[in-house]
């Protein structure tokens, strides 16, 4: 699973701890949903979803399906 | 659940002060154990399961404040922890200890010869439990380095 989570978040100037308070997550754990290696439950995804006001799947898309 | 101000997923203060809490119960439990163990049949065996059996459920207690505490990428690091570092070390563990009752001669560590049933009991309950954690730990330590 890809996302632009790095890039909606350099879009707004949050540092990954800004963005971790607002999800309710550590920084440790926005890092590893930036950087791919961990994708994030349906209920986080949405709560990303919410946070950069946008629909979820222009925030995350599948490897699979766009292969 | 506010948007703006979502609660705030427990760090590093809170895992220490359960392992804290964990440690100290273990001790009290442990040691008062033993005081209660000199005490009359049956009070002292009843005592001594009550104050383990409450122990185990206030430690339990803590555990649980703690798991719905951390967010759901520090859960699911220490669920792959817990399966598959302490399964490698359960694994690990069994095969050393099986060898370790079946030729304790050949070992150069001093194995607890002479020792009654509960001594050998708790030793292996606890090189079980060593094993298992050693393992735990360095799964999960492994799993936040891929990840980062």
């Amino acid at each position: 699973m890809n996302n632009r989570l790095k890039v909606l978040r350099a879009e707004r100037n949050w540092s990954q701890a800004e963005l971790a308070e607002r999800l309710g997550v550590s920084r440790q754990t926005v890092n590893a949903l930036e950087t791919g290696r961990y994708d994030p439950s349906l209920p986080l995804a949405f709560k990303i979803a919410r946070v950069f006001e946008q629909p979820i799947e222009s925030i995350f898309t599948d490897v699979e399906a766009s292969q | 659940m506010s948007l703006s101000h979502p609660r705030k997923p427990h760090g590093l203060g809170a895992a220490l002060s359960i392992a804290v809490f964990a440690l100290a119960a273990g001790l009290l439990g442990g040691f008062a154990s033993g005081f209660l163990q000199s005490l009359p049949q049956p009070w002292g065996l009843t005592l001594i399961v009550a104050l383990l059996v409450l122990t185990m459920a206030a430690t339990f207690a803590v555990m649980v404040w703690w798991w719905r505490g951390i967010d759901e990428a520090a859960r699911e690091a220490h669920k792959w922890a817990w399966w598959w570092g302490g399964s490698v070390g359960i694994a690990i563990g069994g095969v050393v200890l099986l060898v370790a009752g079946m030729y304790g001669d050949l070992f150069p560590w001093p194995l607890p010869t002479g020792s009654g049933p509960g001594e050998l009991i708790g030793a292996g309950m606890v090189a079980m439990l060593m094993l298992q954690m050693t393992g735990y730990v360095l799964a999960w330590a492994f799993w936040w380095l891929r990840n980062r």
